[in-house]
């Protein structure tokens, strides 16, 4: 028995780890690869634009830029193998550092968004479903495509100016690590995470009542209602688990479109996280940086679909193994 | 003019006064192609311990008939008529009301086990869940009581067994979870919605008679729904005859079987599989399409299938009466033998109808 499930967890995890080896490579090979045919010296951001040409001949031989990319690439690879992620070009700061600086503040971002728009969209979705068609169904799928089809900067400043503003009580800028105490962190935290978190709730909301929809169909809830079960019961405790799967998955893929919108909404809100280390290191060509950022969110996303796979798992027993 | 098409003149003395009174209940469901009559002006009435079956082919609305008892028709359904249960009317009942009555009431066995239990959580919290919310037990005595269900309704290592997922059981271990689960809050009245059909034939018959013996030790009245008349000869009282949401022919069953009058009757009866067929074979030999009412319909639905139709046949409705009386005579009272058609079949049923009823007698 033991033995079986030893088996398990191994067929479960290597794929996972392969895949993620893979992706980690192709990211790694493509983010570099589009780097080096971008214009730009990363000795000019360095040096200002006076430097001479000594100067500007001696930084590249000190950071090996004359070299051709693939022995480059060949390099950075290497050392990313031992461990190593390289110095940043423009501060001389090991790369694994500035990210860890930085992930605080975008991790916090992501991760209050992502609990934030499900903490709102499953009631909705629960409750839209059991009155589909109903009039707060309506009114809510009307909300939602206003939503979609807002561009998230358009919702960041209108937060910014509704609640920061005209409201007051949110500061609609800048940022406060939660060592400067939980309160000013959270109220810093509350508008990016909110605008985050906008843009998710619609497809979140959608996608989960149309599952319920079908899952409310189905003989075991009709059984369920037979035996006089709440139905409060019935939604939340005997549908809502099976209707979840494609919420899950949307969630885990959400991942990628929650970090591209903290890039916007950390400009816009002038946050030092992720985002903010991105804008900059692409303008100046900083590519151990950026390579080591691309990197980070690679793992990410594998992690999150691995995270996804054994939520499945969790969800429903009948799915025990799911060949990839 | 649409009258009841039998009315209710209570039992006769002697009989116990009736749990469920079932009267005049139709159910339209509104489709593209107008108005589907799922269930129309069905009465019935059911008493404690007693058992009645219900037959018809698929898309006679059985199930459809079960749920609009239980007040649990879908949404979009109209239900008229009544449902008189224990004080209430389950069709007019407030959903507070309904709640109550359903499961401790009235309940239902459904004719899926595959699909009626929740497929995410194991079988015991299924059961204590509602022993505890429906039952008024808390966890502990809830979860006692579960095991004890599933010991009755013959799961073997029920400890065990109730920490089991419904996929891990076979349909017929599943059929009895289900079953422990409607006899959970002990009802009065158990709907059994085709409870074999998606069974083996050997399951089929150890079900049949797990249900018989909780009818004998509870004194529930059971309405057993089934396309085979095989099922309900021999374990039921009384027999609805179904066809295309009507009561074509009711009556004592053995009555009905012995000397069935309704073409219809008579051709199910023809149509009983033999024992070497697997049970959920279709009535494959009742001639022509399954009907289902749509819109507005005039004459005998069974008409376009029926070898005895005739002219009148597609001009009136028949109702339910007594096949020994003249057409038209007072109807038939709920007890007794009565059909709706105008060219019955001769008591008998002919050769092959005799000879099935022998064979499921
Ligand atoms: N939820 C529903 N919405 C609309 N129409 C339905 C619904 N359920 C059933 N029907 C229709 O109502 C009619 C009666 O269906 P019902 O399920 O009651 O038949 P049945 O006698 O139980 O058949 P079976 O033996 O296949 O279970 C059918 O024509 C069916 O298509
Ligand atoms: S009424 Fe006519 S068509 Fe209908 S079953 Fe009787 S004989 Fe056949
Ligand atoms: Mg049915």
């Amino acid at each position: 028995m033991s033995g079986r499930r030893g088996g398990t967890v191994l067929r479960l995890v290597l794929p996972q780890l392969a895949r993620t080896a893979a992706v980690l490579l192709l990211v790694g090979f493509g983010a570099a690869f589009l780097l080096d045919l971008a214009p730009g010296d990363p000795a000019f951001a360095l040096l200002g634009e006076q430097a001479t040409a000594e100067q500007i001949a001696a930084t590249h031989r000190a950071l090996h830029l004359d070299d051709p990319f693939l022995t480059r690439y060949w390099t950075w690879m290497s050392g990313v193998v031992r461990g190593d992620f390289g110095t940043s070009y423009l501060t001389g700061e090991p790369v694994m550092a500035s990210v860890a600086a930085r992930l605080e503040v975008t991790g916090e971002l992501v991760l209050l968004a992502l609990a934030g728009a499900l903490a709102v969209s499953v009631p909705i979705g629960v409750l839209t479903a059991h009155r589909a068609d109903g009039r707060a169904d309506r009114a809510w799928s009307l909300v939602s495509s206003g939503l979609i089809a807002t561009p998230p900067f358009v919702l960041a400043l209108f937060l910014a100016y509704v609640l920061a503003l005209k409201v007051g009580g949110l500061p609609a800028t800048g940022w406060a690590a939660w060592a400067d105490g939980p309160g000013a962190n959270l109220r810093h935290a509350a508008l990016p995470a909110a605008t985050l978190a906008l843009a998710l709730v619609p497809t979140y909301s959608r996608m989960l009542r149309a599952d319920m929809i079908a899952t409310l169909q189905e003989d075991h809830i009709l059984a369920a209602r037979s035996r006089g079960l709440p139905v409060r019961r019935i939604l939340f405790r005997h549908a809502l688990r099976p209707s979840s799967f494609s919420l899950v998955t949307l969630t885990g893929i959400s991942i990628g479109q929650l970090i591209s919108g903290a890039v916007v909404v950390e400009v816009l809100f002038a946050l030092p996280g992720l985002g903010q280390l991105v804008v900059t290191s692409v303008t100046a060509k900083d590519v151990p940086v950026v390579q080591g950022v691309v990197m980070f969110l690679a793992v990410v996303y594998c992690a999150a679909g691995a995270v996804t796979d054994v939520l499945y798992g969790c969800l429903d027993p009948r799915v025990r193994v799911r060949p990839t | 003019m649409t009258t009841g098409r039998m009315t209710i003149l209570g039992p006769p003395s002697g009989l116990p006064a009736p749990l469920l009174a079932v009267q005049d209940v139709s159910t339209t469901l509104p489709t593209a192609a107008g108005p589907l009559h799922a269930v129309d002006r069905v009465s019935f009435t059911l008493a404690a311990g007693e058992a009645v079956g219900v037959v018809g082919e698929s898309g006679s609305g059985k199930s459809m008939l079960a749920r609009t008892v239980m007040g649990l028709a879908p949404p979009a359904a109209r239900t008229t008529g009544s449902v008189r249960f224990a004080g209430h009317d389950l069709l007019t009942a407030s959903a507070r009301d309904l709640r109550e009555v359903l499961g401790s009431g009235v309940a239902m066995v459904f004719q899926d086990p595959a699909t009626a239990l929740n497929p995410v959580t194991r079988i015991g919290r299924q059961l204590a869940e509602t022993l505890r919310l429906r039952g008024g037990l808390d966890r502990r005595a809830a979860r006692d009581r579960a095991v004890e269900l599933l010991r009755t309704v013959g799961i073997p290592d029920p400890a065990r067994r109730a920490r089991s997922y419904p996929h891990e059981l076979s349909g017929g271990m599943r059929q009895r979870v289900c079953i422990a689960l409607a006899v959970a809050c002990g009802p009065r009245v158990l709907l059994a919605d085709e409870p074999t059909t998606a069974l083996d034939v050997t399951v089929q018959r150890q079900i049949l008679d797990l249900l018989a013996d909780l009818r004998a030790a509870s004194g529930m009245g059971m309405l057993l729904i089934t396309h085979d008349l095989a099922v309900v000869a021999g374990r039921t009282e009384r027999l609805l005859v179904m066809y295309a949401g009507q009561v074509v022919e009711t009556g004592p069953t053995t009555e009905v079987i012995r000397a069935a009058r309704h073409p219809y009757t008579a051709a199910l009866l023809a149509s009983v599989p033999r024992l070497e067929q697997p049970s959920h074979t279709r009535l494959a030999t009742v001639a022509g399409l399954p009907a289902t009412a749509v819109g507005a319909t005039r004459g005998c639905r069974f008409a376009p299938r029926c070898p005895r139709a005739r002219a009148r046949c597609r001009q009136e409705d028949p109702v339910l009466a007594d096949p020994r009386a003249r057409h038209g005579a007072v109807p038939g009272r709920d007890r007794e033998h009565a059909v709706a058609c105008f060219h019955p079949v001769g008591g008998g049923g002919g050769a092959a109808v005799r000879d099935t009823a022998e064979r499921i007698r």
